[in-house]
């Protein structure tokens, strides 16, 4: 864990060193201050004393400065390049991997628990680093005055800056797990509430997941206050740790020394600061483990086809097929698919039919590569370097995806495409009309909650975004389930004649199957051509 | 800022008693640095003995109760902000992400007011007045230090308050879009990654936490800017002590002591109050939701024979969907609803339902004007089920117990009507888990599910909007089959293009701009 996380200060070693020197210096003339105030007020100060002390409260004010900006500067661009390794991650267990998927933690991940970490990166580094330091220069100090009592500052140091605080982190670790976890649960159920207010308003359900919400929060904050209580009597331990220690400093001290003696109880803001760690601490450990956690998950990799070259008489320039496969998802016990062959190619629309679990989609799934087979093969054949995507595959999903963007950019997922084109295939699509009342056109902002256009006109967009990437194949799931007979057998021309590639319709409709050129009837862990 | 004190009011005392507790060893030091360093041997002991008396007492009171205070007013700031977003209509209330990264992040900070700001505040006030005593007893001028540095503090951070709030405003927005972006992103994901756009989303989600960092250090700044100032001031105050200090050396000691412990919890009081004050839109946000007043609204009739939509017409910005629709349900029979994709239908359903005013006419149900009433409502008797449902993550059995609490039932009712055969096939059955709204079951299997617990909750009124898309055609028969049934006791509309579907209706309209009687058994 502590690897995992330094590994990440690493790269800005020289900014964390400007902090801790900043710190120490901080630290070093706050002490100037409190000892040459005392001094004054036990026998006065001469003239070189307060210029000092007036040159230490300057460095104090401005060092404190130095320390907070450097370190926080450090954490924060840490926190940031977690984020977004976290988030790149994410993107490498998609599609196959996403099947856990609890976005109410996740969030949590992102928001709460990478800013947990700043306690690690900002407040533990530099001050360890800087109480070292600090308590070295501070037994030095009492050294020139008395041995012994040198030795007592330096007990004290440990007690208030190293026992105290270990004592507390092995109390505590536990209890922050907990918290830190049921508050994870929690936010995953409030997250669930909140995207599902429908169907719990239509279920009478609503106020009953708020109570159930506010109990689990409420059950977080005294898992908190728990732990808030074990701080508590840290806090008591390092008053005692202090007033003991001072008891026994007048006593040992020679009387010249009596500034030292009457400031002895604040000159130890660094090791406070150490005891006073730990239960932030041990969140930010928790989070930090559970964030090293997912960066370790393995995303299932995409499979990647067998490419053969096509025959010199081949009647298409691409066409892809299953080869024999045999598939059973991970953790289930029955076959999707047993010995099943399929094959497309270029220019046809093949259709996929069959009853519910038959595994239609299944065999998609395996096209597109995001599940690898257990026995067979995904083989692409092409002409000699035709392309340099083997395979690159648009799919259609039945649940239209609409992201925070533009219009454009929701079509063209970020790649360049002149507007006119855009206009074109919406136009082609029956969309004209619908662009026309937008305010700002393709730089309309699409809010995903309250998308402006119907489940049919959604379909058609999402077509859109289909036929905008070239690609090789073109998979419609349920293409036309939300489009009336007439507008379907309108869609499935445009496609036709706007997409060169293969076509692959998964549906149950028997007015898409008739636009099919080719039907694979999938059933009972088999397919059979029907022509 | 205020409204923090109208929460957890009943624990106000034992928060004091915590605070005087915690205060207690400033007074115990008080008094062993007048004996440690002056000469009156008595108070060593008199120090020692508070000092352990503050620690006995401290402790024991944290064993019964401790940081009630705050524990008592986050939960019923949680209950409070939990209560209004029920309250309120699915329209207006706040998105996932705004609710988890703004708001109750803001609540649990807020904590840290009534745990640490408010009894450290307490405190310093009570450190000053017994430095106003001693100041008093040796007529001596040092508590008017701490008075004059929080003048100068103050005349500073008013100075810096507009430019603060705004950076804090700033940082919290880009926090809260931040996660809104992940949430979007995270439901399109598989999306993306087909369409090779992971990198790029990551691209920009990456610019967008750098964002974010940036706002986070702008905040920083000011707040330190400030923190420059109160450093300077605090350590300058506690070296110009001496110079007001009199009187003998154990007193000036004490006096010292106390004075320094004032000005060092002083200048925490500082960090404290920045992190309090950056959640300040947040909160403002949260006790703005609070101040919506719960509506009270008369009943629906429990059995209505008669929903009528009177001469309704709808429109988006200035562009008229549908103009003159009138339509009557009653039981008996399905009624049917079927157009051209846009021209309204889902609209339609919404008029109904409550999630949209209809720009001209009325909805009545039984002859009561159905506008009195908010769509939460209007759901305890209406219910509506689109395209894409929504489920709860857990089990088939988990949501389908939401719907109907009643073992006997629901199994009764489901084995009347045969739904969800699709259950058979799973391996773990009814205890299959679904994950979050249901992505592990397929499109199909979520119609399915969603509408069988639909048809459990048993409203007297069903509103179906595209429901078998993904589902089969024998399945599809099959729930046609059972809606119907249910159609002659219940007033069903259901939105289809399905020529199937229209096949077993009583009636079938059709809407393009009006509403026409197409056909029907």
């Amino acid at each position: 864990m502590g690897a995992f996380l330094l590994e990440l200060v690493k790269p800005l070693r020289g900014r964390w060193l400007l902090s801790a020197g900043c710190g120490l210096a901080g630290a070093l003339a706050k002490t100037a201050v409190i000892v040459l105030a005392a001094q004054g007020v036990i026998g006065g100060l001469s003239a070189r004393g307060w210029l000092i002390g007036g040159l230490a409260v300057l460095v104090a004010a401005v060092a404190s400065y130095g320390e907070q900006y450097f370190g926080h500067d450090v954490a924060f661009r840490i926190l940031k390049n977690l984020r977004v390794r976290v988030f790149d991650h994410l993107v490498t267990l998609a599609p196959a991997g996403l099947d856990q998927q609890e976005s109410g933690r996740w969030l949590q991940l992102i928001g709460g628990d990478i800013e947990a970490l700043e306690v690690f990166f900002a407040h533990t580094l530099g001050p360890l680093a800087i109480a070292v330091v600090y308590t070295a220069c501070l037994c030095v100090v009492f050294l020139t005055v008395s041995p012994v009592a040198a030795l007592a500052v330096l007990l004290v140091a440990l007690v208030v800056g190293a026992a105290i605080p270990l004592w507390h982190a092995d109390r505590v670790a536990s209890l922050t797990a907990e918290a830190a976890e049921s508050q994870r649960a929690t936010r995953q159920y409030v997250f669930e509430s909140s995207e599902n207010r429908r169907l719990s308003d239509q279920l009478g359900i609503t106020e009953a997941r708020a109570a159930a919400a506010q109990t689990q929060l409420a059950e977080a904050g005294r898992l908190r206050q728990a732990a808030d209580r074990l701080q508590n009597s840290d806090r008591l331990a390092v008053v005692f740790a202090l007033t003991g220690g001072w008891a026994l400093i007048a006593w040992l001290l020679p009387p010249d020394a009596i500034a030292l003696a009457l400031s002895f109880p604040l000159l130890f803001a660094p090791h406070q600061a150490l005891a006073r760690l730990p239960g932030a601490l041990s969140r930010g450990l928790d989070a930090g483990r559970n964030i090293q956690a997912l960066l370790a998950q393995a995303p299932v990799p995409h499979h990647e086809p067998v490419v053969q070259a096509a025959p010199a008489a081949a009647s298409a320039d691409w066409a892809i097929s299953l080869a024999h496969v045999s598939f059973t998802y991970p953790g289930a016990e029955r076959a999707v698919l047993r010995d099943v062959s399929v094959s497309i190619k270029a220019g046809e629309v093949v259709g996929f039919v069959g009853a519910r679990g038959a595994g239609k989609s299944t065999a998609a799934k395996l096209l597109m590569g995001w599940f690898a087979p257990d026995i067979g093969q995904l083989v692409v054949t092409e002409k000699e370097g035709v392309s340099a995507h083997p395979r690159r595959i648009n799919y259609m999903p039945q649940r239209p995806v609409f992201f925070h963007e533009t219009l454009r950019d929701n079509l063209t997922l970020g790649m360049a495409q002149p507007d006119a084109l855009i206009c074109e295939r919406l136009g082609s699509l029956g969309l004209a009309q619908w662009l026309a009342t937008l305010p700002a056109g393709l730089d309309t902002v699409i809010d995903p909650h309250h998308l402006p256009f119907s489940t049919g006109q959604a379909q058609r967009l999402e077509l859109t975004r289909a036929l905008l990437r070239p690609s090789q194949l073109l998979i419609l799931d349920e293409p036309t389930s939300t489009q009336d007979p007439e507008a379907m057998s309108r869609l499935l021309a445009v496609v036709r004649r706007e997409f060169q590639g293969a076509v692959l319709i998964i549906t149950h409709r028997p007015e898409t199957v008739a636009q099919c050129d080719r039907l694979y009837r999938f059933s009972d862990q088999q397919v059979a051509a029907v022509s | 800022m205020s409204q923090l004190f109208h929460y957890g009011k009943e624990q106000v005392g034992r928060a004091l008693v915590e605070s005087g507790w915690g205060w207690l060893p400033n007074l115990g030091w008080a008094l062993l640095a007048a004996g440690l360093i002056g000469q009156t041997r008595q108070l060593i002991w008199a120090g020692g003995v508070v000092v352990a008396c503050a620690a006995l007492g401290s402790w024991l009171t944290a064993r019964g109760h401790f940081h009630a205070w705050g524990l008592a007013a986050t939960a019923q700031l949680h209950g409070a902000y939990l209560a209004a977003l029920a309250r309120r209509a699915e329209a207006s209330v706040p998105d996932a992400g705004t609710t988890l990264q703004r708001d109750l992040t803001a609540i649990d900070k807020g904590a840290g007011f009534y745990n640490v700001l408010v009894p450290a505040v307490l405190g310093v006030g009570a450190s000053w007045v017994l430095l106003a005593g001693l100041s008093l007893w040796q007529h001596s001028l040092v508590a008017i230090l701490p008075l004059g540095c929080l003048a100068v503090v103050a005349i500073v951070l008013r100075a810096l308050a507009r430019r603060v709030s705004r950076r804090d405003r700033e940082c919290m927005h880009r926090f809260v879009a931040l996660g809104q972006s992940f949430l979007d992103t995270l439901g399109g994901l598989t999306m993306l990654v087909s369409y090779e756009a992971g990198p790029l989303f990551a691209q920009r989600f990456a610019s967008q936490s750098e964002r974010f960092r940036h706002a986070t250090m702008r905040v920083l700044q000011t707040q330190l800017t400030s923190l420059i100032a109160i450093n300077g001031l605090v350590y300058l105050t506690v070296l110009l002590a001496p110079l007001t200090l009199r009187g003998p050396l154990g007193g000036r000691a004490a006096a010292f002591v106390t004075l320094a412990t004032l000005m060092l919890n002083g200048r925490q009081l500082g960090y404290f109050s920045h992190g309090i004050k950056s959640q300040r839109p947040a909160l403002r946000g949260v006790f703005g939701m609070l101040e919506t007043a719960p509506r009270v609204e008369a009943d629906l009739p429990a059995h209505p024979q008669q929903l009528t939509v009177r001469d309704c017409a709808a429109a988006y910005a200035d562009r008229s969907v549908f103009k003159n629709v009138s339509l009557t349900l009653a039981p008996g029979g399905l009624t049917v609803l079927c157009g051209a994709n846009g021209s309204g239908k889902t609209t339609l359903v919404n008029l109904i339902n409550g999630s949209r005013e209809p720009a001209r006419g009325a909805i009545l149900l039984d002859g009561q004007d159905l506008a009195q009433f908010s769509a939460k409502k209007r759901a305890s008797v209406i219910g509506t089920l689109g395209p894409s449902p929504q489920l709860f993550s857990g089990t088939i059995a988990s949501n389908l117990k939401l719907a109907c609490p009643d073992d006997a039932r629901r199994k009764a009712f489901l084995a009347k009507w045969q739904l969800l055969a699709f259950i058979r096939d799973l391996p773990a059955g009814w205890n299959t888990v679904i994950g979050e709204n249901g992505r592990r079951l397929s499109p199909g299997q979520r119609q399915e599910l969603a509408l069988a617990m639909l048809l459990l909750t048993d409203k007297p009124v069903y509103l179906l909007d595209e429901i078998t898309t993904s589902v089969d055609r024998r399945t599809t028969k099959h729930l046609l089959d059972v809606v119907g049934a249910l159609s002659r006791s219940h007033l069903i509309l259901w939105v289809s293009h399905d020529p199937l579907v229209q096949a077993h209706a009583a009636k079938v309209y059709q809407l393009g701009g009006q509403l026409t009687l197409k056909g029907g058994r």
